[in-house]
């Protein structure tokens, strides 16, 4: 396969590893790339034009060269700790009790839907209830519209798994039904028969809770909701295992009020996520983060995330595949969401925070580091897990 | 110039540029204008191209990371300590 090789020397090594994830949306002729001495080394698939890879590639990577408000990392707290390395999704596929159906899509049962629910339970009784979180309740889709103005798009256009449906025509109903009935179906059985794309399978849990808020004048200082959405989002060339999932799991605990009970609450779900990685003994760091905007503003947005501590994540050690991968993430948001629907607090503009849990990420980094028997696992965890089993809470 | 003339100046120029309501009670010199909603990312990028045109300081990416420029205070006392003596 041709290669291409680019200098990565205006390129912080911070940024480096979000380079190669976005480089898999900047062009379909890309195969594979990867960072070797300093320099970027992209193959591209035969007979594609190497200029117009050569141009995108470049484009990106000018992209992730600005810095406007340097790199700052910062680590909130750190555990190192024996974990073991082994094929776990391999044996979890062996056992079923993860079952692959499409790109990204993955079904859990057995013991791995039961750490799933475990897990759950533990994090609404640990963070939703004594947070005083009310449970909201959404539907899986939100309307584009909702999208564009909490300015989705314009950060993260490549994520987007759009929904559409065939319209309201008995001639293309009967039409689209004949040719699956005949041929079976195909993607280019839509072609000419769907509608305009007004909604999209949510990328995030909590849209729908600021839209859900729209004008309100909140009493101060505010509120605090959670829920769990499955989320949707397309990782082209970058799923990989339940590390990278197209769609997933995550509950959320939301604050919208007054900029000091935000910042508080924010806080001490920080505290307590690092409480519970140090009570587990989990093989991990909690540092703060910037989010992969696909945007030519990427540096202003992710640079100042990094520098406000405006995301921090919980990073698990995968072992078996050298990395590590984030399972939770604290954001604090300012007055974006707010601003984009109007919500006041007493008045005054008011600010929002998240903290969020990706369920599949946690089940498969549980059993990355501690294996898939649970009676080996850390102590304080192995029998948290075993009381769930037995019925009583965790 | 006085470091209380450089912070009077951010100061109208955030309350200006951001829209900052008058009556505003929390809008004070030591406010946390990020965490407070006052300013997002392009709204930094704004304001460090004011203090460059303005008072003819250039706030570094280094800065940025090693001093707490949070507040018209924190970015005032900064900016008063690069000016050029005369």
């Amino acid at each position: 396969m041709p290669e291409i090789t680019f200098s990565l020397a205006t390129v912080d090594p911070g940024y480096q590893s979000q380079l190669l994830y976005a480089l898999r949306f900047a062009s379909e002729a890309i195969e594979n790339a990867r960072v070797h001495a300093g320099q970027l080394l992209v193959t591209h698939a035969a007979g594609t034009d190497p200029d117009e890879v050569r141009r995108k590639v470049d484009k990106l990577v000018q992209r992730y060269a600005k810095r406007e408000f340097g790199f700052k990392e910062v680590i909130h707290f750190e555990n190192r700790r024996p974990t073991r390395n082994s094929d776990v999704y391999a044996e979890l596929l062996r056992r079923r009790w993860v079952t692959p159906v499409g790109q990204g899509h993955m079904i859990l049962r057995g013991e791995a839907a039961r750490l799933w629910a475990f897990l759950d339970a533990r994090f609404q009784r640990d963070f939703a209830v004594p947070l005083g979180a009310e449970l909201e309740v959404y539907p899986a889709t939100i309307a584009c519209t909702t999208l564009d103005r909490v300015a989705h798009f314009t950060s993260f256009p490549e994520h987007i798994d759009f929904v559409s449906h065939i319209r309201e025509d008995v001639d293309l109903l009967a039409g689209f039904a004949g040719r699956c009935r005949d041929q079976g179906w195909k993607p280019s059985h839509h072609d000419g028969v769907m509608d305009q794309v007004e909604f999209a399978i949510s990328p995030s849990c909590c849209y729908h809770c600021y839209e859900g808020m729209e004008g309100q004048d909140l009493a101060k200082p505010g509120r605090t909701t959670t829920m769990v959405v499955n989320c949707h989002r397309y990782e082209a060339g970058n799923l990989t295992t339940l590390s990278r999932l197209r769609s997933f799991h995550m509950r959320e605990v939301v604050w919208v009020g007054h900029p000091e009970f935000v910042k508080a609450g924010r806080a001490e779900a920080d505290r307590r996520i690092v409480e519970l990685a140090r009570h587990w003994d989990l093989d991990c760091t909690y540092e703060n983060a910037n989010d992969m905007f696909f945007t030519d503003d990427y540096s202003v947005k992710a640079s100042f995330q990094r520098q406000q501590e405006a995301k921090r994540e919980l990073r698990m050690t995968i072992p078996q595949e050298g990395r590590s991968i984030a399972v939770f993430s604290s954001n604090f948001h300012a007055g974006t969401f707010a601003k984009a629907f109007q919500i006041t607090v007493a008045g005054r503009p008011a600010v929002s925070a998240c903290v969020g849990w990706g369920y599949e990420r946690w089940v498969y980094a549980l059993y990355s580091q501690f294996g898939l028997d649970s009676e080996e696992w850390p102590a304080h965890l192995r029998d948290e897990y075993r009381a769930f089993c037995a019925g009583s809470k965790p | 110039m006085q470091v209380s003339e450089v912070m009077q100046e951010l100061n109208r120029f955030i309350r200006t540029t951001f829209r900052v309501a008058d009556d505003d009670p929390e809008f004070q010199d030591d406010v946390h204008i990020f965490d407070y909603g006052y300013v997002d990312s392009f709204g930094a990028v704004r304001i460090i191209e004011f203090i460059a045109e303005r008072f003819g300081v250039q706030i570094t990416d280094q800065d940025l990371v090693t001093h707490p420029l949070n507040t018209v205070r924190e970015i005032g006392t900064l900016v008063h300590s690069r000016l050029p003596r005369s």
